[in-house]
């Protein structure tokens, strides 16, 4: 057992250099000294470029400026995302950050919008967000309450290059005293009487010891997996896609603040505008669909020219079985990964990032930590996986043995007993701190077919026409709201228009590579 | 939904404040009448005449419209700052506020313990708003500026505070039926309650809200549930002389859950069920704290929340968090601390502060915060 002076963070991707940053905070003061191994000779995954807002608690933390972190990463402002031929081929929805509505004498809106559903009431669900409303119409702002409630309750996030992220994070990280060591580790030296990690060694000979490392080696979880033995929980019963196909294009829009995910025979297509192009990706099941044939697909579903070959990626849904070991904590994909539908990987990076930093020993023995860590991380992983798992089986598909799959499988035990409390009368309950709350799993489920059959029949306390009333009220200020908004365009000239000479176009688009 | 499956009528069964509560919270609910709630007073008479209401109860008061002043005149309200708790090892009081600050990404006590091991600071409730104002008997209820954030919750006469709600249902619309000399549930083949059976009417029921208390349905030669069961809902009867204020808010609680899943005659199981997982988390934070509080840290628990939160604490002075926690940080942190836990070790953060500025921000806030005290006992002599 020792004290902790030094930290080592074998990798320098997204995760790698998110950590960094994070850790370099406390640590010059803490007298921690952090060291970053990484090599040019292996490309990053560059996870995730689509976010969810709790980044900017994240950017807040570091104190980073938003806007020039907007500049320097190329990024476009996200409102939600949406949904094209999930439930059944021609649909679509927009499963929006923020919230549905204005709730009315303490009940929830969606219980007044499902009663007025089942009246022959035509406005979708969507029509009572302000985000999807902005959405559509091209429209961002930032809220801030001078701008009265309702352009206050925006929520947002970013869609944003994930290489030149880790590059942005690396000078602050640099600035703040990280020593980055060019290198391929080659071994992994452990205590040979309590297992612990020593030190790696590099290629050329040279060695890094340290007190706690951090793996951020991605899938092949160089620490965690190979030298610590910790094993996997695959998912992939649940969410068979474990492959990609991933390219950025020339845009041939103007860049839309939301993010499209396309159903497709196989699995789905991502597309995510950026300042400077256009981030797409085909996730699919190599149990349905050939690479040959998917990378054919894909470009099939392109608009704009690509910048560079379509890059291969693969991957296994699941999660390591622990995060924490002895002296290792596993960040990024060495820790777990779930497709990139509800963007929720850079999410994982922050929490852990932020529950080891609660949880942060000064001895590397201490195992209540380390519990307490891999408890509250098991439970953001099964959540999260519970949400993504909806997505595939609330579907009327049965156009390819894919969607037969999925349609038909069996979820978890967690999972059906939300879907039924949902299905039965619109009533969701979160467990724990759980990331997605009522308005993600309403978008998702009516969206795709699963609206609620029944509602709380306490909203029979408004009469019909009351309540008509206010629904008609709620749609005309939120339109109103929207109409008042500058466009993303504008809003992105004026105060975060990146440098066009900086624009970088090679390397890897992927958001999972 | 159809109109033949709304419930229409529901039944109280129970005595005094317990069953005057949930009358007076469902005819807020159903102001327009569209449910009769009908209340079958039992014997018995309460002994205690003092009550403890968390701070949560305002949003009760806040549905009922309550004023301020009715508390006052006719419930003697009088604010509380804090639960006065027994425990093993003597009195230890609960505050409903924080403690200093958090600063830089640390909780408050990591700073504190830090100052506490090398013997330079005092006791952790001196740097608690709401524990001196407790102590000294003295009530804010606002946060002064640059104080640490404080909330209040109220002693009320028991009698008073019935008659308050007594009066509230009435108003509106809620019916009594005097039951002292017994009553019967009748039921169907299915378990669900049709009628209840007075010595001068029968009460048709779509559902029943069972507000005795555990003790009144054992001497009924029944058995008592916490949860929901066919149309029959128990009432939480967390009731505890050595753990005060969780009679009213568990009442007001489980109200507030059984609103959310509000049924129809269809009383689906999937609801039934969501109701009673709630409920029995609450049943585990309300009983985490009580084995807390009367075995202290060495006592054995059977309880893995609690397991984890002493060891949690007893290393780094962390609280962790449960799913559906009754009892707020402070709250447990107050117990625990009161259980003779100092933190082993603090977190690393608080090194960032020099020792020199610690100490000094410590003082300054002992010191805000007895000038506060102070403060609000002299504006209490005046008024």
């Amino acid at each position: 057992m020792k004290t902790i002076k030094e930290i080592v963070i074998v990798g320098g991707g997204t995760a790698g250099w998110m950590s960094a940053a994070a850790f370099a905070k406390f640590a010059h003061k803490a007298d921690i000294a952090i060291t970053l191994i990484e090599s040019e000779q292996i490309g990053t995954v560059g996870v995730g470029e689509a976010t969810i807002p709790q980044i900017a608690k994240f950017n807040a933390m570091l104190g980073i400026d938003e806007d020039a972190f907007v500049k320097a990463t190329q990024a476009t402002f996200k409102l939600g995302i949406e949904f094209a031929d999930w439930g059944q081929i021609g649909e679509r929805y927009f499963h929006p950050f923020g919230v549905h509505g204005f709730d009315l004498e303490g009940i929830d809106f969606h219980q007044y919008w499902t009663k007025m559903k089942a009246l022959g009431e035509e406005h979708a669900l969507q029509d009572y967000s302000l985000n999807a409303l902005a959405a559509y119409a091209g429209k961002f702002m930032r809220p801030k309450p001078e701008h009265g409630a309702v352009l206050n309750r925006i929520a947002y996030a970013f869609h944003f290059d994930a290489t030149l992220y880790a590059a942005f994070l690396r000078a602050h990280a640099e600035a703040k005293g990280v020593q980055r060591i060019e290198g391929v580790v080659a071994t992994v030296g452990l205590d040979a009487e309590n297992g612990f990690i020593d030190a790696v060694t590099l290629a050329d000979g040279r060695t890094v010891s340290g007190d706690l490392f951090i793996d951020c080696t991605g899938f092949r979880s160089l620490l965690m997996s190979d030298a610590l033995g910790i094993g996997y929980e695959d998912w992939s019963h649940y969410l068979p896609v474990d492959r990609a196909v991933a390219a950025a294009t020339e845009s041939t829009e103007t860049p839309l603040p939301y993010t499209r995910a396309t159903a497709r025979g196989a699995g789905w297509q991502w597309k995510i505008p950026l300042q400077h192009r256009t981030g797409n990706g085909y996730v699919y099941s190599s149990r349905f669909l050939e690479p040959e044939q998917a990378e054919l697909d894909f470009r099939a579903a392109l608009n704009g020219a690509l910048l560079g070959e379509p890059k291969h990626l693969r991957f296994v849904t699941g999660r390591r079985q622990k995060f924490w070991h002895k002296n290792c904590v596993a960040l990024g994909l060495s820790a777990g990964f779930m497709e990139p539908l509800e963007s929720t990987s850079i999410h994982l990076i922050q929490s852990g990032i932020s529950k080891l930093i609660a949880l942060f020993p000064d001895k590397t023995l201490p195992t209540v930590e380390q519990d307490e860590y891999n408890r509250l991380l098991t439970d953001d992983y099964l959540h999260i996986r519970d949400f993504l798992i909806l997505h595939y089986k609330a579907t009327r598909r049965d156009d390819t043995p894919f969607w037969d799959y999925v349609r038909t499988m069996e979820v978890p035990e967690t999972l059906q007993r939300k879907m039924e409390l949902l299905r039965a009368s619109g009533r969701f309950f979160k467990y724990d701190a759980e990331l997605f709350d009522v308005t993600s799993w309403m978008a998702v489920a009516v969206g795709q077919g699963l609206a609620p059959i029944g509602f709380n029949p306490m909203v029979e306390g408004l009469s019909d026409s009351n309540i008509r009333q206010s629904l008609e009220n709620m749609r005309n200020l939120l339109n109103k709201s929207v109409a008042a908004m500058p466009s993303q365009e504008a809003f992105i000239a004026r105060f975060c228009k990146a440098d066009p000479a900086q624009v970088k176009t090679g390397g890897a688009d992927g958001r999972t590579n | 939904m159809e109109a033949g499956k709304a419930i229409r009528r529901v039944v109280i069964i129970g005595q005094g404040l317990r069953g005057w509560l949930p009358a007076a919270y469902l005819a807020a609910r159903f102001p327009d009448g569209r449910c009769q709630i009908n209340f079958v007073e039992t014997g018995g008479a309460r002994t205690d005449d003092v009550l403890l209401a968390r701070p949560s109860i305002r949003r009760f008061h806040q549905l009922l419209q309550m004023p301020e002043r009715a508390l006052v005149e006719t419930a003697k309200a009088q604010l509380s700052h804090g639960v006065r708790a027994r425990a093993a090892g003597g009195a230890i009081l609960l505050p409903f506020g924080q403690y200093g600050y958090d600063h830089a990404g640390a909780e408050f006590q990591q700073y504190w313990c830090r100052a506490f091991k090398m013997g330079k600071a005092g006791g952790l409730g001196r740097y608690n708003l709401a524990a001196g104002l407790a102590e000294a008997g003295a009530f804010l209820t606002q946060t002064p500026k640059g104080q640490p954030a404080l909330d209040f919750g109220y002693q009320l006469s028991a009698a008073g505070y019935c008659a308050l709600l007594q009066a509230y249902a009435r108003g509106h619309g809620a019916v009594s039926f005097d039951a002292a000399d017994g009553f019967e549930v009748r039921t169907d083949e299915g378990g669900f309650v049709k009628t209840i059976h007075l010595a001068g009417a029968d009460l048709e029921c779509d559902m029943v809200i069972d507000a005795r208390t555990e003790a009144d349905v054992l001497a009924a030669g029944e058995t008592p549930d916490l949860g929901w069961q066919g149309n029959r809902l128990y009432m939480p009867s967390h009731c505890d002389a050595d753990l005060p204020g969780l009679e009213l808010y568990s009442l007001v609680e489980a109200l507030d859950r059984l609103i959310a899943l509000w049924p129809d005659k269809d009383f689906l199981a999937c609801e039934r069920e969501e109701y009673n997982r709630l409920t029995y988390a609450e049943r585990d934070r309300v009983s985490d704290m009580k084995t807390l509080l009367e075995h202290g840290v060495i006592g054995v628990t059977q309880s893995d929340a609690l397991a984890r939160k002493i060891s949690v604490f007893s290393n780094r002075g962390r609280i962790a968090a449960e799913d559906h926690e009754v009892f707020t940080k402070p709250e447990w942190l107050a117990a625990l601390i009161g259980c003779g836990i100092v933190p082993a070790h603090y977190d690393r953060l608080v090194d960032r502060m020099s020792l020199e500025d610690l100490l000094r921000w410590l003082a300054s806030i002992e010191d805000g915060i007895g000038r506060t005290v102070e403060q609000a006992k002299l504006a209490a002599r005046v008024v």
